[in-house]
């Protein structure tokens, strides 16, 4: 009995510190904007329709609702009333991963309150089929056009030297995820944001159902960025809002470009504009080099003029690195891209921009999935050299050229 | 007679004005005679010395733009033809030397020399190799002439390396960047003790390239000024280029404790901490890139570093990368103007010879009123 006293007066303690805390509460001025998330329960795994609804109020009048899903923007609500009541349904897919929900709502003063909410990804002990792995592949003919209309049996493909049994093969129409990457000390230069604007809207008024793309715009650091969308007009709002100039920092934001797509579902695409030659990143060239050979994105570049390149003294105004290092670097990239399965396309000014975007969409519409269970495992962090043939004369395929088997296999 | 007088007296600025206006328009436009070569082959048409003394005048009325344009044209007009013209042009720019000197003692060849200066550098940059050279001979026998006035051998050098110093760093903010060097070089030969010369001297031989020399003046200015954490940065990096690593990590641990200005300190956290992966040291780049983050949470560089560190060791970096995100602010363009300490770096120092600029700015203004009064009096002479 004597021990149970002091419980009971500490509980009691507890209790009044609690009825302090949320009197406190109680007396803190309220946000003028509230956002609750009602739904879905986020405590088990979610998959397939689910609504998400959240219940919104405000002491002023509404600018804007936005529900994001995975960091995707699924419904915005414009000059909500005051108090609403928000249900939108949505497809998360079959694919076993966290979910993340956020209401956003912005009053007319600014003023923003938001909600937020993740569910978890089911949990496996072992891995079970996660070791599939995907291929994209371009198949061009001699003249360099891309050949379509192939089946499983005209692809032959090497897992380090040895055969593969295809089990998945899809052509056309494979939704993919994309980060564009602009750098706007080279592609939004005086005069030229209309090519960039105009390469920006081909790209996202080409984009398909369950397509998404995010535009980061960057200088020597980060100056802008959308949300993962599918809306032209999300994307241009980013570009609308940046100044040309600053520096480059190309790497940095090479490998933050590529981060954001490991977050993503399916077909990965990174695509950069920029001239390439980058002393301002707080990471070197091999760094990314090590975190792009260990990424599954196709990476593309649309390579920019380098500002007075026919100027033999044009590398040489940095105190980081000398000339030789700058091109050294640049060697790594041009090898980096091909390695991914992606490729240059070289501009003479960003006027064509809006021609290589088209082009590298194109190029992503034609491409073919393929599927294969590697017969040998791999020991982790080993890295496995894709060969890939296609039969018919002429014809050459274009794919990454290999995968480093991750850790968890 | 006395109201006449009045007269003259009271308009002669008026006059002076306008018959500069006059000038420089004729100029302008390409009507005055002389730079346009009227008199045909062999010759630019007015003679040669009328031509260099309305330079001099425009110099000493302080209109360096009108004079060096009047100068470089009767320059390539000399240049281009033939007949002798360029010898002509070298025996007037002496005579006027000499004249000049002889009535004069107060320093009289400073606008001169700070002119041929301009001259030189505007050639340089017109890549006119050979009439560089000629342009620099000017120079040089205007300084030579002018020093001969000077009595202390110290203030004799102080001058000289000044003027080597300016047309360095004018041809370097140019990118002409080996002839820069040829001029800093001789500046820091002529006054070894003072840092703004060993500064631009380093930070020029640090992007040519040249690293062993760029460290050596780093580490000059280091011994005059232990405190000087821009020349400590400097050469801690440089002694890593060079492979000095345990050299290159002092300077760096020394500047993370108590380096300053603030980028100077932030790029010591990441170059330190890149330096540690270099030495496979992981844990110790990313407790380094923590304790930095922590003094500069804005940092972009050292968050992405922090996330390149996490997928390192397989750590899920993305709620790093999201705390990156939320740095920029809303209307974020003005993030242009916001330099990274890399940025700062990659630049040129600011205001190295902000000092002397000024004290050379006041010479050149005394020198002018000078000079126009030595022209006036060579008139007169020559009326005479």
């Amino acid at each position: 009995m004597r021990k149970r006293a002091p419980a009971g007066i500490f509980a009691a303690l507890l209790v009044a510190a609690l009825l302090v805390v949320g009197l406190g509460g109680a007396l803190k001025v309220e946000a003028a904007v509230q956002v609750v998330l009602e739904g879905p329960a986020t405590a088990e795994p979610l998959f397939g329709t689910v609504t998400v609804e959240a219940s919104v109020s405000a002491d002023e009048e509404l600018e804007r609702i936005d529900v994001f899903v995975d960091d995707r923007l699924r419904h915005r609500h414009l000059e909500p009333p005051k108090e609403v009541w928000i249900e939108v349904e949505v497809d998360l897919g079959t694919a076993n991963r966290e979910h993340r929900f956020e209401i956003v709502a912005r009053s007319r003063s600014g003023e923003v309150g938001r909600a937020e909410a993740s569910s978890p990804a089911f949990e496996v002990g072992e891995a079970l089929d996660l070791n599939l792995q995907q291929v994209y592949v371009t198949v061009t003919d001699l003249r360099g056009r891309r050949v379509t209309g192939l089946t499983a049996e005209d692809f032959q493909l090497e897992d380090a030297g040895v055969d593969q049994e295809l089990v998945t093969f899809a052509s056309a129409e494979i939704p993919f995820t994309a980060v564009l990457l602009f750098d706007a000390s080279s592609s939004m230069r005086e005069g030229q944001r209309a090519a960039a604007e105009a390469g920006v809207r081909v790209f996202a008024e080409g984009m398909r159902d369950l397509d998404e793309a995010r535009l980061m715009v960057f200088a020597h650091r980060l100056v802008a960025q959308s949300p993962f969308t599918e809306d032209p007009e999300l994307l241009l709002q980013v570009l609308s809002a940046v100044q040309p100039g600053g520096g480059t920092a190309l790497y940095d934001h090479i490998f933050w470009a590529a981060r954001a797509l490991e977050e993503r579902q399916g077909r990965q695409v990174l695509i950069f504009l920029s001239d390439g030659a980058d002393v301002h990143s707080a990471l070197r060239v091999e760094q990314v080099r090590e975190v792009l050979r260990r990424s599954p994105a196709l990476v593309y570049w649309v390579e920019l003029p380098v500002p007075g390149s026919n100027d033999p003294s044009a590398l040489r105004f940095h105190s980081f690195q000398p000339p030789e290092e700058i091109r050294d670097d640049l060697g790594i990239l041009r090898k980096l891209v091909e390695t991914s399965g992606g490729r240059i396309l070289t501009v003479g000014s960003p006027a064509g921009i809006s021609d290589a975007l088209e082009e590298i969409l194109a190029e992503l519409r034609d491409q073919y999935a393929l599927g294969y269970y590697p017969t040998e495992g791999g020991e982790p962090g080993e890295w496995r050299q894709l060969e890939l043939k296609v039969r018919g004369l002429g014809k050459k395929a274009r794919a990454r050229e290999g995968y480093f088997v991750p850790a968890s296999l | 007679m006395w109201r006449l007088r009045q007269l003259v007296f009271r308009t002669a600025p008026c006059l002076k004005a306008c018959l500069i206006a006059c000038l420089a328009t004729c100029v302008a436009l390409g009507a005055v005679a002389p730079l346009r070569g009227q008199g045909g082959p062999g010759d630019c048409g007015l003679p040669v010395s009328k031509r260099y003394s309305d330079i001099l005048d425009l110099e000493a009325l302080g209109d360096r733009e009108g004079a060096l344009s009047y100068l470089v044209e009767l320059f390539a007009c000399a240049w281009e033809t033939k007949g002798g013209v360029r010898n002509e042009l070298d025996q007037t720019v002496r005579d006027w030397n000499d004249a000049v000197a002889e009535v004069c003692s107060k320093g009289c060849l400073v606008p001169i020399i700070s002119l041929h200066s301009d001259l030189e550098v505007d050639l340089a940059v017109r890549g006119r190799e050979t009439a560089r050279r000629r342009a620099k001979g000017y120079m040089e026998d205007t300084l030579r002439k002018h020093l001969e006035s000077v009595a202390r051998a110290e203030e004799r050098d102080e001058l000289t390396a000044l003027v080597y110093a300016r047309i360095g760093l004018a041809l370097r903010d140019r990118t002409i960047l080996e002839e820069a060097r040829e001029y800093l070089l001789k500046a820091v030969k002529l006054a070894p003790d003072d840092p703004s010369y060993l500064h631009a001297l380093g930070t020029l031989d640090e992007r040519l390239g040249t690293y062993g020399p760029a460290h050596d003046q780093f580490e000059k200015l280091l011994k005059l000024d232990p405190r000087d954490s821009t020349a400590r940065l400097r050469l801690g990096l440089l002694s890593w280029r060079l492979s000095r690593k345990k050299e290159a990590r002092e300077h760096l641990e020394t500047l993370v404790r108590e380096g300053t200005p603030p980028w100077v300190q932030e790029l010591a956290y990441q170059e330190l901490a890149q330096l540690h992966l270099e030495e496979g040291e992981t844990e110790e780049a990313a407790e380094l890139v923590r304790q930095g983050l922590e003094a500069f949470p804005q940092s972009q560089a050292l968050g992405l570093q922090l996330a390149y560190l996490k997928s390192k060791t397989r750590e899920d970096p993305i709620a790093v990368l999201a705390n990156i995100a939320l740095n920029p602010p809303p209307g974020s363009p003005r993030y242009l103007d916001d330099r990274t300490p890399r940025v700062i770096y990659n630049q040129w120092p600011e205001n190295e010879l902000a000092p002397l600029e000024e004290s050379w700015k006041k010479r050149l203004e005394e020198s002018r009123k000078a000079l126009s009064g030595a022209l006036s009096t060579l008139r007169l002479r020559d009326r005479q």
